[in-house]
Formats: structure tokens, sequence, C-alpha cells
């Protein structure tokens, strides 16, 4: 985040890039030059300017669409040699690491032609690097008007619309950004990420955020920023890194351990953080609930226990009780999954795993019409889970809609394939297969 | 005139009486044991063995008996692969390891050279026509054997899914050490009451294989129903009434893994060749029919049969042969043979950790070269 300073910059390289909002090669080559730099001769913050620039650049070159053709009077011949004039001195000056006359060369360049779309890329990535949000943002929404599918300019809106607090805003910049596609640049790709999965948790949506940040996890970067959003996640703090009181700092960080323990499935190292939190905290919320998670695929008993406890501790706990619910539902115990499942679906109705929990119980229990109405709820709320159609679709096949079904067995396949394919590019960084 | 409608009445009442009748069964067997899952085994189900089912279903009994679910776990003492293979050895860097049988015991050994750790085997997983795993017990936690018997070369290698180095200790190099999920998970798919409630495990229960009652569920209501002149297929769970896709994705795929338990596998590897339920549900040809689930080519009563050409009939329920109906362009017509539709249209992909080539239930064209669909 743009709240780096120069005198971050001897901190790990990949965790600079996350807390630089976007520019991740910016701090690694900034440090390299820093080294080499006399003291006082160029500040870090020169540094990650300067190739902030470079960068831009080459993602304006990636995704550069030849620039407009002249169409109005303003691209008459004066103009247009005006512009050539104004857009030279720019970049020279850009080079030149001169970034107030550039902002005001650019703009002089925009001003005769504002449909140019790079002219937009280099002035928005100059005024975020100097903290100039929301200037920054007003030329990405500019840019982003103009070139819709350009994810990196998504990207950037996002990581403006995050810093202006924004939240709603930059969650969907950002996750557009991401489904157009920002990672022919993985620095900018990991920035998003990270911030990505910020917001999740402060909308607490602590799971979505688990499953991004697994992300980091198949790419072994396990950093402290890494690690601290894992801690968030982990103890369902809806809290960005900045907010978290200082006195729940050591326990952030345990469970952060503990979590990117657990998503790398280093079973031994993840109990050993879960053991230590649970000495440590063994009456603060969400710990049990976590442990219990983390224990769940390996002793469901022990996992039961550890959400009764949870539960006694925060009784409105309302993800103990759909876990619950669905260990029972494994266990063929309907009547007890469903008054679990049904306070959980009270409790978080926008909650599409306790909508889950709650339609397949039903099934089992032959109400077969309300299953479908919850899991039809569940499919509305996460379009794009595999398992809401898979289950939705089982239901439909048990009402006798048979097309019904047939199209919900469809999606989830291509769902299903969509996520291989993920997990396949994602591949090199996987985990060995711990069953047989 | 009179006689002929009334005639053709009393057809039709008949008809209808027929139909009303077969729906009243149905729905009664339906509504009598609705719901059994082999994995899901109430901690207060008592079984009456299969001995008890054989007195009455004598063939299907015998013939079970030969079957590959039936033998999914040997009794060690019967053994055949450890009877038919004494003397077994491996040596992995500094670890020698050696399965030995002594009369009708087997033990499972590990030595560094300077120590050796030895356990009796009591529990053989698989029937040996792949291969055999042996899950070891010692002071109640149990251990996955790091090195199987493999049926094609007759001698030990990694088992699957372990790691395929040096272990880093001698206790490294005995084997895995199984979560309760595992322990549970693994008897309760190899043999029959030995799991309750997800994962109590109650060894003293335990019949080997996957018996009558692991698919129907207990038989003392059943066999009572016969003795008292009830009906008596009110009184067991049928499988065979449960729908194609319930059958194949659910019921079966409880211990052959599904579409949806993949999604949580790891291994995007061939090695998801083997979970049968997850690979045809990708077929183009797959939906809730039961001509497509798995009893419409597979009897579990019987061993499975390996000849190609016995399958086509299922294959023919739904496409042509090429001389009844030669068009071009006909979706269900194969141009290129009348027989022995699998072995084109589901190959045998060969799983080179378990020394064994196992068919690919995804049904599909085959192009040549093609890469593995995951």
């Amino acid at each position: 985040m743009p709240t780096s300073k120069p005198n971050n910059h001897n901190r790990n390289c990949a965790d600079a890039t996350l807390e630089c909002g976007g520019l991740a090669p910016l701090c690694y080559r900034s440090r390299r030059l820093e080294a080499k730099a006399a003291p006082g001769r160029r500040t870090p913050k020169w540094c990650l300017i300067v190739l902030l620039l470079i960068c831009s650049a080459t993602i304006v070159a990636q995704t550069r669409k030849p620039r407009p053709k002249p169409q109005t009077p303003q691209t008459q011949p004066t103009a247009e040699a005006d512009f050539a004039r104004f857009v030279k001195l720019a970049d020279d000056a850009r080079v030149a690491e001169r970034f107030d006359d550039a902002i005001s060369l650019y703009g002089q360049a925009l001003k005769i032609k504002p449909k140019w779309p790079d002219g937009w890329w280099y002035i928005g990535a100059i005024f975020y690097q100097r903290d100039l949000y929301p200037d920054a943002q007003n030329a990405f929404q500019n840019l982003v008007a103009l070139e819709p599918e350009r994810g990196p300019a998504w990207a950037m809106l996002g990581l403006c619309q995050f810093q202006t607090n924004e939240f709603e805003r930059a969650a969907i910049s950002l996750e557009r950004g991401r489904s157009l596609g920002v990672s022919d640049n993985s620095e900018l790709a990991n920035v998003v990420r990270y911030h990505i999965a910020l917001l999740y948790v402060r909308f607490d949506y602590f799971e979505n955020a688990y499953e991004v940040l697994n992300e980091f996890v198949r790419m072994g970067q396990e950093t402290p920023k890494v690690v601290e959003a894992f801690g968030l996640t982990i103890l369902r703090m809806p809290f960005l890194p900045k907010e978290v009181p200082s006195d729940q700092r050591e326990k952030l960080l345990i469970a952060g351990q503990a979590g990117y323990h657990m998503a790398a499935r280093r079973l031994e190292q993840a109990r050993a953080a879960f053991d230590m939190l649970l000495t440590r905290y063994p009456n603060d919320p969400n710990i049990h609930y976590a442990f219990g998670v983390f224990m769940l695929p390996q002793d469901a008993d022990l996992a039961m226990n550890e959400f009764k406890r949870e539960l006694q501790i925060s009784p409105a706990h309302y993800a103990a009780m759909a876990q619950m619910a669905f260990e029972y539902l494994k266990r063929d115990q309907f009547n007890d999954a469903l008054p679990l499942a049904e306070k959980a679906v009270q409790l978080a109705p926008k909650l599409y795993a306790a909508r889950n929990v709650l339609g397949r119980v039903l099934l089992e229990l032959g109400q077969v019409d309300r299953s479908i109405k919850e899991l039809e709820e569940g499919v509305k709320l996460a379009p794009s889970s595999p398992e809401m159609h898979f289950a939705l679709a089982r239901a439909y096949t048990r009402a006798g809609r048979k097309e019904e079904a047939a199209r919900e067995r469809q999606t989830f396949k291509k769902l299903q394939d969509e996520y291989n394919q993920k997990r396949q590019l994602d591949k090199s960084g996987d985990p060995p297969e711990q069953k047989p | 005139m009179n006689g002929f409608l009334k005639q053709y009445s009393l057809i039709a009442v008949a008809f209808v009486l027929c139909l009303v009748t077969f729906v009243i069964v149905i729905n009664a067997q339906m509504t009598a044991v609705q719901r059994w899952n082999p994995r899901r085994v109430p901690a207060d189900t008592v079984f009456v063995g299969d001995q008890a089912c054989g007195e009455c279903h004598k063939k299907m009994f015998a013939s079970h008996g030969q079957s590959g679910m039936a033998m999914a776990m040997e009794p060690v003492a019967g053994s055949q692969v450890l009877g038919a293979n004494p003397k077994l050895s491996l040596r992995v860097g500094p670890y020698t390891y050696e399965i030995k049988r002594n009369g009708k015991q087997s033990t499972y050994s590990v030595t560094d050279g300077n120590e050796t750790v030895t356990f009796p085997i009591v529990y053989a997983f698989g029937q040996g026509k792949m291969g055999q795993t042996y899950v070891l017990e010692r002071e109640g936690k149990f251990y996955e054997s790091l090195v199987s018997f493999y049926n094609e070369p007759k001698s030990l290698d990694f088992t699957i899914g372990a790691p395929r180095g040096v272990p880093t200790s001698l206790t490294a190099a005995i084997g895995r050490l199984l979560s309760p999920n595992e322990v549970a998970s693994c008897f309760s798919c190899h043999s029959t009451g030995a799991v309750v409630t997800g994962s109590q495990l109650r060894l003293d229960k335990l019949a080997h294989g996957v018996r009558c009652e692991a698919c129907h569920g207990p038989g003392g209501r059943h066999i009572a129903a016969v003795k008292e002149g009830d009906t008596p297929s009110k009184s067991i769970f049928n499988p065979g009434l449960l729908g194609g896709d319930e059958l194949t994705q659910h019921f079966c795929a409880s211990c052959h893994r599904g579409a949806e338990e993949f999604s949580s596998l790891q291994s995007l590897e061939l090695n998801n060749v083997r979970f049968q339920p997850y690979r045809i549900f990708h077929s183009k040809c797959y939906s809730d029919d039961r001509n497509i689930s798995c009893t419409a080519c597979h009897n579990p009563h019987e061993p499975l049969r390996e000849e190609p050409g016995y399958y086509d009939k299922r294959c023919l329920e739904c496409h042509s042969l090429r001389d009844k109906k030669a068009k071009a362009g006909d979706g269900n017509f194969c141009p290129v043979a009348d027989k022995n539709c699998t072995s084109c249209h589901m190959p045998k992909i060969e799983m080179k950790a378990a020394h064994f080539k196992f068919t690919d239930h995804y049904i599909r064209i085959v192009r040549p070269g093609e890469k593995y669909p995951n």
C-alpha cells in the first residue's frame, strides 16, 4: 500500500511489494538500486518511482492499443504536432524522474487528446505512486471508460479506491481486474490478490479470504504480510492490518502462522501453532473454531468438541453451527444437523455454506421443496460454487425435475473444469498429495 | 361389439390394477428402508453376517464371495497374497523391508542395519489383483505401510501416494501415521461393520471385505420378516431402487469417489483414473439414467468381467450398430467398429505407481496423442 515509505524498503521484498500497493518490481529493483547508490544521492522513493514508470511502461506496452487516429479538429496538423511534442517532453520528464513536469506535460497532451489511454495510465501511475489517490483514481476511471477490458487498469483503479476507503467499489474493481487478467504482471497480480483477501476479511467473508490467500501458499510466498492476513482470516477479525489493536498482534501472528501452515498442509507445524494459541488464549473467540476446522479432516470427533466449545464462548457463531451441521449430515444424524443449519441460516442468511448444509439436510429428511428453495438461494449467493450446483442437481433429481438437474450438473462440470484448469496453472506450487 | 368393449375394459382395468400394485410395491420398498450409506453406519447397528444372508441367497452369496469387493480386505491367516509370496523384501537407501510368512501369520519389518522394527500384519488391504497394502497397529496408533505388494512385478514398492524417497528415520520408514478419520475411511470401505458414526472404530466387529450388509444395511429385520411371512423387501435396503445419479455419485461413490469429492482432492495427475464415479461423470452420455449408472454394467454380486465384449450390450442399449443404422453423422453410430466398444472408448490407463492399468471410465472418443483429460 502506498503507506510504503522509503524507510520500509529494507524489509522482505515480496512483502514490500504487497505494501507498495501494486508495483512489486519497483520495490525489489529499488532495493537493488539503493544498495548501489551512494547514500543521499537518490532516495528509495525516487528509485521506486523510476521503476514504477519502467514497470508501467512495460504494462502499457503489453496492453497498448494503437493510439487513436486524429478525428476531431483537435487533431489538425498543429494540434497533432503539439500532442506529439507534449508526449515526447512528458516521456523525457518521466524518464528523468521530473515527475511534476511529467504530470503537467501528460496533462497538456491529454487536453489535446482526452481519449489517449496510455496518457491516463502514465499520469494515474505517477499520481498513485505519489500517494495522490483521488487524482490517480480519476485517471484510472477515465482509462477504464476508454478501455473497459483492460485488466491492469481496473486493478489500479481498485487499489486507488482501496486507499480512499471506498471498499465496496474497490472490491468490484479489483475482482474485475482479476477476472480480465493481470497475470501478465505477476507482481501486480499478487498485490491485487492480497488486497482482495483483505477486503474479503473486512466484509466478513473469511472463507473466501482463506481461498484467495491459499494462492500465495501455492506459490510459496510466506511473507509477513500474507501471514498477517491469514491471522485476520483465522481469527475472523474484520479489520485491515493497520486497524488491529496492538494488544492483539501477538495472537494475530500466531494465528497467521497456524493458518499458513494449515493451508500448506504442514500439519505438525500448524498443530504446534494452534496448541500455542489454545494455551495462551483458551477463552478467546474463534480459536476453538479455527482449530476445529483444522482438525476436521483428521479427527472429526475432536473437531466437533472444539466447535461445541466455540459455541459456549460465542453462542452466535454461525460458522461453527454450519460446520457441525455438515458433520452431522455426514453421519446421517439429520435431526441433530437440522436445528444447527436452520440457526446458521437465520444468523447469516447471506452465508451460502449455511444454505448449502440446510438444503442438503432437508433433502435427506425428505423435505424436497424446502431443500430446493434453500439450495437455489445458495446458488444465487454463490453462483460459482461447484458444490452448490451439485447439491441442487441432486435435489432437482429427487423432485423429478430432470432437465433442471441436468442443467445444474452441466454447470457443476463447467465450474469444476475451470477450477481444475486454474489448479493446473498453479500446480507447480501445489503441496504433494496426502491421500493415498 | 358390446363383448369386445367389455373385454377391452377388463384388460384396461387389469392393466391399471397392475400398475397401481407395481407403484405401491415400489413405493413400499422405498419407504420401508429408504436410506443406507455404507460409510454412515449408526452406532447401534447390529450386523447378522453374510452367512445368514447366504442361507437363502445361496447363488449370490457364492458369487459375491469371489468378487473384488468381497476381497477388499484379506484375512491374514488365509491370505492368498501373503501365502503365495512368503518372503518379500525391498531395499530403500539404508532401509531394508521384509514381509515374512510364518505359518498363518505374517510380519512386516524394517531395519536400518542397527535397529529393526517388526509388526505383525493384522490388516491386509486389497485383494491382490493390483496389490496389497498393510495397515499396522501399535499402541492404538495405525500406520499405512510405506511399501506395498504389487501383483504385476510380484514384489514390494512404495505405496501409492507415499513419498518415493529415502525415509528420514526408521519411524518414518515404517509408514504414514494415519489420522482417526483416515483409519475410519480405510476400514469403512475395505471391511464391514468396523466403523460407526463417522469415525468410531469397533474392530472386534470387523468382517473382511465389502459384505452383503455393507451395501444393504443390517439384515436382522429382513430375516425376521422372512420368518414371520412379512414382505421381506420392506425390511432391507435395496440400492437397485436408487436413481442412476444417486447410485453412482452418492452410493457407490461413497467409497469409489465421485465428482463432488474429487473437488477436494489435490491430485490432478492420472491417479484419478481410479475414481470411476468421478471419471464417468464427465462422459458426454452421463445422466441420471440408470443405463449409465455403475450397476448398468457391473453386477456387484459377481466378480468383475474383464472381456470388453461383455459390455457391448450395455453400449448398444443407446448406440446403434453400423449395419443397423449406417448413416454418417448420426451421433449414436460408431463408424469404426461393432464390438468391444470399451477397448477404444474406455482405454486402459497405466498408472506406473500402481503397476497396473485401470479402465478409464470417462467414456469418450479418444484422439491419438491427446493428453489425459482430468
